[in-house]
Parts: C-alpha cells; structure tokens; sequence
C-alpha cells in the first residue's frame, strides 16, 4: 500500500524497516562511526528505513547522521510523523532521503520491505493492504462496552474489543459505525459524542486503519450476533489489563479526555461551508459548531493570488473527509451540495481537484482554510478550515 | 511553498551543487515551519563553530561545503569556538583539538565567513538595523538583535542558518513576519537594576513561561543588560523575542491590556537563584557569557584595580570577542593580574569538563548549560561575590 508523506529531502531509496516508537536523538542515540543504535532494541541503521516519531536533543544530531553518511552507514531513507530541525537539517545536508507527515509509525512493522520516493512524498509498504474499519466506545452508566470475538475469528481472535467492523462501500465511517453497532449489539445509536483521528493496527500483512467513535447510551444490554461470544461493561481503567485488540485503552481514553468535566461533550470545532470567487477576490461564507448550526457568517476574503497546492497533499486528504462528515452529521450542509465529493469517493475526488489556500483576514495562525475547484471549471465546490477563529 | 523562478532554479541545481544544497535545505526547514515563500537578508550569524560541539562530522560537514565551493552572499559572522585562536594552550586544550578548531575557523574563513568568533557581534561586527530581516542562530544574539534592535529573525540552526547565509534569503515565517512579533504575556519585573538581577529575572521568567514573547514592564535594559536579559531567557526558556516598555523599539506598537500578567519579585528571584546553585566552591571562575562589552571590561577592572589574587587554587577567566580586547589594552593588564582575557571562546563551547568539575559564573545561561554541556556543578552570582572566592 503506498502512503502519502511530505517531502522533506528528495531522493528514493528501498530498504528494510528499522522501526522506534520514542522520539530519536541523534546525539548519544545512533554512533555516528559504525551505526550501531543506542536506544530502543538496538540494532544498525545502515541501509535500513528508519522509521521514528520525531527527532530530538542536540542539534549535534544533524552533524552525527552527516558522519553516518561519511563513515556509509547512513539509513536509506528516514520516515517521521512530523520533522523538525535537528532531523530534517541532517538528512538534507547527508542526502539521506526524507518524508514526513505520515500517520503514525505503527503502520510499520520491523523487516517490512518499504520504497521512500522522497520526490513524490510517498512511501510504500511492499505486501501489505490497508482495510477501513471503524471501532466505537459505548459508554453507559461511566462503563464502556466491551466485546470478545470468538477464538476462530480471523482477526485478532479471542481478543477483546469495542464495537467494531469494516466500513462498506458508500458507507461513511459514520454510517458504518451505527450499523455495526445495530447488527452487533442491537444497540441503536445516533449521531456520536465523540470522535478521533483514525489510528493505525497491524495485523501481519493487513494494516487497520481505524476510525474510533464514543456514544453515549443509557442503561441496557447488548443483544450479540455470531461476530462475538461474550459481552461485558469494563470500567475504562481496566480495559489495559485484558487481552484486547491493540490501542484499545489508549483511544477509549484519548475519546473521553474530549468530555468537559462535567460529562459534557466537547464538540470539536470544524468549519465547513460554501465560497463564492468574485474575479481576484473571494468570500468565504461558512457555518460554525458553535451550537447554532446554520449561522452563517463572512470570515474570509482572499488577499494575495493564490498557489496551487500538490495533487493529493495529505494533509487535506487526511483532513477533509472528517470535516465533510462532521458537516453532514450537523445538518450545515447535504449530500447535493457536494457534486464531487461523495462519500468514500472523497480522498479519490481531492486528489483530482486542484486546490488553493486562502488566508483568514488576520487570523492565519489558526490554520488554513483550502479552497477547492473542481478541474473541469473554475467552479468552487468547498472551502473547509481546521479551527474556528474566536 | 511559493518559490520563484530564480529559487526554484536554484533546487533544480541550476546554480551549483552547494547552492543547490542550500536551497533544499531552507526550503525543508521552511516546509516545516509553514513559510509560504523566501525572504532576502540582510546579514547572517553562524552557530556549529566549535569542534566541541560539532565534532569530526561537522568538520568533514565544513570541509566538503568549502570544497564545493560554497560562498556566503551576505555578511556574515561566526560564533565562538572551542578556545582562543592564539592562547589555545592556556586552556588546557590538545594540540590535536586545537588543530581541528583552527581548520574549521578557516573552512569558514574560504566560505566568506568573517572569523569574529564572538556571541555578541552586534557590538560592531554584524550591526543590524530595525527592521532588517536576517538569519542569525546563536539564542542569546538573535533573542538580542529581535528585541534591543528590532530585526528579524528565527532561531535558525548552524547548517539553517549557512544555508541561508550562500543564498542570501531565508525561509518567510514565525519571527518575519508582524503578526507573529505580538507580545503573548506580561511581565511586571521587581528587580535592583543590576546586570546580575536580569540574568535572574531571565533565568525566573524562562523557567515561568517556558516560550512565548514576554513584554517587560518596570526595566530599563541598556546593552549590557539587555543581552544578558536574552541569554537568560533563551536558555532557561527559549525566548527569541521580548519587548519591554519604553526600552525596545517595537513595545509601542502593542495593546497588551488583554494579557496575561506575571509578577516576577524577590520570591521568583529567590527561586531562580537557588536552581542556579548546586555548588559552594569551585575550581574555575568564567566570566563574559555572553562576551564582554568594553563597558563590561571597564568596570571589571575598576572594580580588581588595587586587589590581589589570593587563592591559587580557582583559575579565572575572561571572556570576550578579539575586537573588545583589542580595544582595552589598559583593562586587560589589570585583568591579567587574575587570569588570562580570553578571545574567541567562552566556558560553554570550550571542553573544560577534562580539566574542571566546578565552575563559578555570573550568567544565567552558562549557569544553565554548564551542567549539561560540560558536566560541571554551577554556580551562578554576581561579579563581586564570585571574586571574593579569589580574594
């Protein structure tokens, strides 16, 4: 499966995985001389693809990969979920080819055979498939529900899990995730009180990519179809003690976190909306989650001639599917308005529409907001920004 | 990132291999940092000069640059290095160490690099004015030329900031641009106005804020005490940028009646004093992080004029740029009487750790990094009650 990065320093390499969960300094982490790896599992990184969150420590560490280079043990390539200066600058001044801004690093697994293509900002994973599924905390009574698959199930067999399944075709992991919870519990469900970004399993040669959702439920108890064998409400503090399926305690507990002391729910705030070009200029007219989901006000106007942004930029791809749903889910807009992006065709449709960035008047720092044109015309279909400005 | 013609052809390696390095460099960092393009400098200050810190793979770094041909486009200065250029000796420093250092200092020198190898170049070597975008690395000069001056920089990196240095332009973000230059928390300062209460009141308003851009009330820095007050904070914190009310340039320009606000008196003082100290004795006194000004050497040698060292047992040194020592023939004699002027170097990026195990200070930022870069256990006051030690 190929997974888009950003470029960080160009060149292509192939190379075996050499994986570290922790940030990586340099400097005291990796022996500049032979390549031996200090830290995690040891081990040497000449010639691997060297998969790591993020650097750290000394800026010594740039000099340390440029000695790697010299001494030919350098890495083939670095992958990081996001770069900073100390690792970025050392693999631009050794020619060790680098991308960043991918997901997380548990998409990899150590000996995984991987082509960074620094050029294009991809890196892909040799053997492996990626399947959409989606996993949902429903939490009752401060309990949350937990399942166990039967000892035959394919997957992660006997196992403890949340609700979970696989997104189907022309489904939205919204929508997935309220008919596994009916078929699977009988559990009917509404629009969900919390979400987060997907996270990442391996299962040998399959990589889950996981859209985690919480509900809230009052008292009752599940009716079970043949997907599990047992059922059980587990105070989220002992979720960590049973043999679950990974990250499970993590994102039970990374989901509640998003609730207010006081039990209620922290909407994360997402703008979506609809753009009118006027010649040069350009007004945003968008709706905002601030408990009035129809208000709609001007927020924007395009200051400077804007450029172009690379086909398939990951972070919109990874960014905008969220936001179209979250938009959806309240009603700001429906499915007419969005000619292009239908539903699981949407990342296909951001990779094929060409897309420009606008500025907030004033108020950058709070992120971007991305204009997208379909090719065919010059015809806005959506403009989305990542954070309300206050 | 927007790139123009010119720039773009440069990373298709149109202009060279070292520029074409130079470009994929800052365009990275500037990537990182979401510059929407490049800006022009005016000037450059270079970190990673000391063969301490950079080590043989910042040399062969040096070396290969200056091989293919790499030049600075700006004026550009060089920070110092791991002893003095001509007193290596004094310093307890290998002949095989002093050999690297001097080839790196001339790796620079080939590259267009002025060989100041000063912290303070902003005294007379590399004078930036309001306004004036640049890229210089070293925490406590740029913090200094950011907020005493009004120039504009980032914390670039050694290689960031030689990368910007060839092709004379940097990457468009943080510090650059006005809106990112805003205050983001109030300090109401309490302190005696000497040089060493802003060291404290740098080390207590790091440890309080961590980073951000503090606006000052109730200080009225002058060189002396201004660069002190940056060196602090970008050490205990890392603070690039402060204002502070009717003493830098651009604090008139803010409304900062909605901000948070820190009261930094005696208790934080205290405080900051006592994380400083973990020792009551030491072996070395280091004076002059960051270097002496000639204001400085004046009155250090007021102040020993007349005394006597005492005790044999605590080396002291003095450390300031070549230009100020050159200037104060007169001082240095009489600071000679104690221990040796140093040039070119401080008690940071010089290897004492084979020598010294306890070191005396009046800075906040060697205080900082002395135990982490040099193993040492501090100590940290002001000028007078350090040279008792001696006396």
């Amino acid at each position: 499966m190929i997974v888009e990065g950003r470029t960080i320093s160009p060149g292509k390499a192939t190379g075996k995985v050499l994986r570290l969960d922790e940030a990586l300094s340099f400097l005291g982490g990796v022996d500049g001389a032979t390549g031996e790896l200090r830290v995690g599992k040891g081990g040497n990184v000449e010639g691997r693809i060297l998969v790591f969150p993020r650097g750290k420590g000394s800026t010594v560490g740039s000099f340390v990969m440029y000695d790697l280079m010299v001494h030919g043990k350098a890495p083939a390539a670095v992958i990081n979920e996001s770069a900073e200066t100390i690792v970025a600058t050392g693999a631009v001044i050794s020619s060790i080819p680098m991308v960043d801004s991918v997901p997380s690093v548990s998409m990899f697994e150590d000996g995984d055979t991987v082509t960074v293509d620094a050029d294009a900002g991809t890196v892909e994973i040799e053997g492996v498939n990626m399947r959409a599924v989606v996993s949902s905390a429903i939490l009752s009574e401060g309990r949350v529900l937990m399942l166990k698959r039967p000892g035959t199930n394919r997957s992660f067999p006997g196992c403890w899990s949340l609700v979970a399944g696989k997104i189907e075709e022309g489904e939205t992991p919204v929508e997935a995730a309220r008919r596994e919870i009916m078929e699977e519990t009988g559990i009917n469900v509404a629009n969900p009180d919390a979400m987060i970004h997907p996270v990442y399993v391996r299962e040998g040669s399959t990589l889950w990519k996981v859209h985690p959702f919480l509900y809230r439920v009052g008292h009752m108890d599940p009716v079970l179809n043949e997907e599990n064998e047992a059922w059980e409400w587990v105070d989220p503090a002992d979720i960590g003690s049973r043999e679950t399926v990974p990250l499970t305690a993590e994102v039970v507990s990374e989901m509640l976190s998003k609730r207010s002391p006081d039990g209620d729910v922290v909407h994360r705030r997402y703008l979506v909306g609809g753009l009118q070009l006027e010649n040069h200029g350009a007004k945003a007219v968008v709706a905002a989650d601030d408990g009035r989901p129809r208000h709609l006000y001007p927020v924007a106007v395009v200051e400077r001639p804007l450029a172009p942004v690379r086909q398939g930029e990951h972070v919109l791809v990874d960014r905008l599917p969220r936001l179209v749903a979250e938009a959806l889910r309240l009603g700001v807009v429906g499915h007419e308005d969005l000619p292009l992006l239908q539903h699981g065709a949407l990342a296909e449709a951001v990779h094929s529409v060409f897309l420009r960035k606008v500025l907030v008047q004033g108020r950058a720092e709070h992120g971007y907001a991305y204009l997208l044109h379909s090719d065919t015309s010059d015809v806005p279909v959506w403009i989305a920004m990542d954070t309300l400005p206050t | 990132m927007d790139l123009t013609r010119e720039e773009q052809a440069i990373l298709d390696g149109e202009e060279g291999e070292s520029r074409q390095k130079a470009m994929e460099l800052v365009t990275a960092l500037g990537k990182i940092y979401g510059a929407e393009d490049l800006i022009d400098i005016t000037s450059a200050h270079l970190s990673g000069a000391s063969y301490k810190t950079i080590g043989d793979g910042g040399l062969k770094y040096l070396e290969d640059m200056a091989a293919g041909g790499a030049k600075v486009s700006v004026p550009s200065t060089l920070n110092p290095v791991g002893m003095d250029r001509d007193r290596w000796r004094e310093m307890h420093i290998t002949p095989e160490f002093a050999e690297k250092q001097l080839r790196i200092i001339d790796l620079y020198g080939e590259m267009g690099v002025q060989k100041t190898c000063s912290c303070t170049p902003y005294t007379g070597a590399n004078v930036p004015s309001l306004g004036d975008h640049v890229a210089w690395a070293e925490s406590s000069a740029l913090s200094f030329v950011n907020s005493f001056i009004g120039a504009r920089t980032n914390r670039e990196g050694g290689p960031g900031a030689l990368a910007a240095a060839i092709l004379g332009k940097t990457a468009n973000y943080g510090l650059h641009l006005d809106g990112k230059r805003r205050p983001t928390v109030v300090i109401d300062a309490d302190i005696d106005g000497s040089v060493f209460s802003y060291s404290m009141l740098g080390q207590a308003v790091g440890m309080a804020i961590g980073t951000g851009i503090p606006y000052f009330r109730g200080i009225s820095p002058e060189v002396e005490e201004a660069k002190t007050l940056s060196a602090a904070m970008a050490a205990a914190g890392s603070v690039a940028l402060w204002h502070a009310e009717g003493a830098t340039p651009e604090a008139g320009s803010f409304d900062v009646s909605d901000l948070e606000v820190i009261h930094i008196g005696k208790p934080e003082l205290e405080a900051a004093y006592s994380k400083l100290n973990t020792v009551d004795d030491v072996q070395l006194i280091a004076l002059g992080c960051p270097h002496l000004t000639e204001k400085e050497m004046h009155q250090i040698a007021a102040f020993l004029k007349g005394k006597r060292k005492v005790n044999k047992d605590v080396e002291i040194w003095f450390c300031t740029s070549a230009e100020v020592r050159a200037k104060c023939p007169e001082d240095v004699k009489v600071m000679e009487e104690f221990g040796p002027v140093l040039a070119d170097t401080c008690m940071v990026v010089a290897p004492i750790e084979g020598a010294f195990q306890r070191t005396g200070t009046n800075s906040a930022k060697a205080g900082n990094y002395l135990p982490t870069l040099c193993s040492q256990k501090a100590m940290v006051r002001d000028i007078s009650a350090l040279m008792e030690v001696v006396m």
